[in-house]
């Protein structure tokens, strides 16, 4: 048992097995699909959403809020333990903010307590790989502090390199313009986007065609992966397993990655990047 | 003998007069047989500005600087470029002469030679540049013998007799032409010019016999169009924003069958945010007015087809005329960071590159080498700081490199696109928010990665590299040389995609004669000799060239 609680949200990619495993607590962001009641995360089955986005039916995710939050955080208070939320983007999503403000009220009321927040600027398994490591050091025996300072330290070492394969819902999202999204599937361009250090989505490049789009990805671990045949790189798919598997391959081979965790784009990111959306999660000398 | 103002134009005109009776000429002497033998019509078309000199008595350096301005504006082609640039240099050689000696001929040949050589990156020999730089030689020795001392007429003897011995010879600097039997066009071009200053210089101008208009390119087909098989003269486009109410696809059904009852040539696109439009009609208003009943107009395009027909076979004045009229100064105020302009053909090859971004297209390519005037114009009307300029062929790059100079107010970046996909690589490649000197970093690396195939129709036959080519034969080019040769463009693309590895990704433009079918039989050729590449086809609309296809 651990006398500190590291708490993160959905926004991670994690899913409950991971959490579990991790020992982390995760809590739900809601997912509103076109025609249906808001669902939490975990009730969402994430290959049936894919379906769903195939048909082109429009997905908008809710943020956690305060409510949760405090709700969440006194559990881990009431049974005499400290709390370090390791947070979604506020680049992204208000969900970190709603988080921020419990732990300061919470903080408040239990000034014996340590209460933290940490906003990542991260996204998907982005965050879920800088929870990953937290969680690793946790184990390893490390204080709360400590591992709130690693976190607060190498979150904008915490790349994300991503391409999606249908420009429609980046142009539904208003991150491409019509005109563009029109020629752009003509021409077959696929972005090569990051998180900025801003926790903001951009478009930084194009390649021609998707393997161009993928083999940008790996391409990016040698401009600025430290040290990739020690790490722990994170893979996440928007319902494109064989392209996931494509890239996993291919950076093990070009970059000896020591260990590649497959898993799916979740739905908050995936309702605006759309299925076929594939993305890079490593520790680089910058994002 | 002297030469003062008048006689100096006198010697201009006469030389324009020379290579406009002998275009068609130099245009045959072309080396490949693509029909891009537009030497003749570049260079002749270059010269023929000094036309526009309205007075001519003046001071040798005033007339000289005149023309030098003139003449490098109307630039065209390489040989155009090559061309203006000798001139400009040799009008520098004339500022503060009042009358020109022998000796002032010898330092004008110099400046000028050494001007066209600075302007082309690789100086190739037995080229226009090789006649001028022995004309200049033998010219700059007889000066220092002391020959020839007031004597002009027989100082310029002397050179064009130097010159056409050294256009003799370019035959035995470039294989090629020997190949072929030929002399090089372009100083087949120079040594014309010169031929005529001489015959003016003995009192005899060259008149003008050649009295056809220099439409450039197609004339014939041009002309067996009849104007009225227009039937709606209006070609109007237009892009909707849809409102609300018509989010959604195939909402605007009965906007469709509005436009459709319109005239004809429709096109119509709908997705769930935007219409786009395209007819022929007699009331582009009317088109206009439904269309934002269905949300805000984006961007409106009408064009009078029968004006843009008649221009292209009216008389040469009428051209100037038109193109002058059409030219009114459109100067955009530089409000963006960074802005395009790209020299193409075929309205979908066009409409790729305004989707992409582009502000302004020039119509131009192989056969048809925009002016540096046109070039500036484009760039001009460009709201930009910074204007990128993409003129996708080699034979543009010099013009554009020239128009770049003349320009002041804005900072011009002629990109070395030698192909319409290197363009529009470039084009996808540009990020908004990175700065001109990444941009171009990135756009350079895009263009180095794309393999070029062009496919179009032997012109006349010929022997190359002793391989017989017949006329009506296609040729398959690679990157800008000849790669196949074959009966059929889907042989040439077979054979050249053959050779080729590694490629993932393909994007083939099909041109003006062929149909969409046609088009992916070559697709499906392509694909099962590069079974690892996407492949996409887009109906590209340009003329000569049957395919356009780009390999990265």
């Amino acid at each position: 048992m651990f006398d500190y609680v590291i708490l993160t949200d959905s926004g991670s990619d994690l899913t409950v097995e991971q959490a579990k495993e991790l020992d982390i607590s995760l809590i739900d962001l809601s997912l509103l699909v076109e025609g249906g009641e808001p669902r939490k995360n975990r009730d969402v089955d994430v290959k049936g959403f894919y379906g769903l986005l195939r048909e082109k039916k429009s997905a908008s995710t809710a943020a956690v809020n305060i409510q949760d939050f405090l709700a969440a955080m006194s559990e881990c208070v009431d049974a005499g333990k400290d709390v370090l939320y390791i947070g979604f983007s506020s680049g992204l999503s208000s969900t970190f903010s709603a988080g921020y403000n419990a732990a300061q009220e919470l903080a408040e009321a239990h000034p014996d307590r340590k209460i933290y927040a940490v906003d990542t600027l991260c996204a998907s398994l982005g965050q879920g790989l800088i929870v990953y490591l937290a969680a690793k050091m946790r184990l390893e025996g490390k204080s709360i502090e400590e591992v709130r300072d690693f976190v607060e330290q190498n979150k904008l070492n915490l790349c994300h390199w991503f391409t999606v394969d249908d420009l429609f819902f980046l142009k539904r999202g208003g991150r491409v313009s019509a005109a563009t999204a029109v020629v752009g599937t003509m021409l077959g361009i696929k972005p090569v986007m990051h998180v900025d250090n801003a926790g903001k989505l951009i478009k930084v490049t194009t390649a021609r065609g998707r393997r161009a789009s993928i083999d940008a990805l790996a391409a990016k671990i040698g401009e600025t992966g430290i040290d990739p045949a020690n790490q722990t790189m994170f893979i996440c798919h928007g319902d494109c397993i064989e392209d996931a598997e494509y890239l996993a391959e291919k950076i093990k081979k070009d970059y000896g990655v020591k260990e590649v965790v497959i898993g799916y784009t979740g739905v908050v990111i995936g309702s605006h990047s759309g299925p076929g959306t594939l993305a890079l999660f490593y520790l680089g000398t910058e994002r | 003998m002297k030469l003062d103002g008048p006689a100096l134009y006198a010697m201009m005109l006469s030389a324009s007069n020379a290579l406009n009776n002998n275009r068609e000429a130099i245009n045959n002497m072309n080396v490949f047989p693509v029909p891009d033998g537009d030497t003749g019509i570049n260079m002749s078309l270059t010269l023929d500005a000094v036309k526009q000199i309205d007075d001519p008595s003046v001071k040798v350096s005033d007339l000289s600087k005149k023309i030098a301005s003139v003449i490098l504006r109307a630039a065209r082609g390489n040989s155009g470029a090559i061309l203006s640039l000798f001139f400009r240099g040799m009008s520098k050689a004339f500022v503060d002469v009042e009358e020109v000696d022998s000796a002032d001929v010898a330092r004008a040949f110099r400046k000028g030679t050494d001007e066209a050589y600075r302007a082309v990156m690789n100086p190739t020999e037995g080229t226009i540049l090789t006649v001028m730089r022995k004309c200049t030689e033998a010219a700059e020795q007889a000066a220092a013998e002391g020959r020839f001392k007031g004597d002009v007429r027989g100082m310029f003897e002397y050179i064009v007799d130097i010159g056409a011995d050294a256009l003799a010879h370019t035959p035995d600097q470039l294989p090629i032409l020997k190949e072929v039997n030929v002399v090089d066009a372009g100083g087949y071009g120079f040594m014309t010019a010169l031929n005529g200053m001489l015959a003016a210089l003995n009192k005899k101008p060259v008149e003008l016999i050649n009295t056809t208009p220099a439409t450039e390119s197609g004339e014939a087909d041009f002309a067996n169009f009849d104007t009225d098989s227009i039937t709606f003269p209006y070609c109007t486009e237009c892009i909707v924003e849809k409102s609300e109410e018509f989010a959604g696809e195939d909402k605007a059904e009965e906007l469709h069958k509005f436009v459709g009852g319109m005239g004809d040539s429709v096109v119509f696109a709908e997705d769930d945010t935007i219409i786009k439009i395209h007819v022929h009609t007699d009331h582009p208003g009317l088109v206009l007015d439904k269309a934002c009943e269905y949300g805000m107009l984006v961007t409106v395009k009408v064009e009078n087809m029968r004006k843009q027909h008649s221009a292209l076979v009216a008389s040469e004045q009428e051209v100037k005329e038109a193109k002058e009229a059409e030219r009114a100064p459109v100067i955009a105020e530089p409000v963006n960071e960074h802005g395009f302009v790209s020299v193409c053909m075929g309205e979908g090859v066009r409409s790729t590159f305004l989707d992409l971004g582009v502000d302004n297209t020039i119509f131009g390519g192989q056969t048809m080498n925009p002016s540096t005037q046109d070039i500036i114009d484009g760039v001009m009307a460009t709201p930009a700081k910074n204007v990128f300029v993409l003129p996708n062929n080699k034979n543009i790059y010099l013009v554009a490199v020239q128009a770049a100079k003349l320009v002041k107010d804005r900072n011009v970046i002629v990109m070395e696109t030698r192909s319409v996909p290197q363009g529009i690589s470039a084009m996808i490649a540009y990020n908004a928010d990175a700065s001109v000197e990444e941009n171009v970093a990135m756009m350079n690396d895009a263009i180095a990665a794309v393999k070029s195939i062009s496919v179009t129709h032997a012109v006349r036959d010929t022997v190359i590299e002793g391989e017989r080519i017949e006329n009506g034969q296609m040729l398959g080019m690679l990157d800008g040389k000849i790669a196949h040769v074959a009966d059929t463009s889907e042989e040439c693309i077979e054979n050249i995609v053959s050779g080729m590895t590694n490629a993932s990704f393909v994007t083939v433009f099909y041109g003006e004669d062929i149909s969409e079918d046609q088009a992916n039989g070559v697709v499906d050729i392509i694909s099962a000799k590069l079974p690892d590449a996407e492949i996409v086809v887009v109906n590209g609309g340009q003329p000569i060239y049957t395919y356009i296809i780009s390999v990265e």
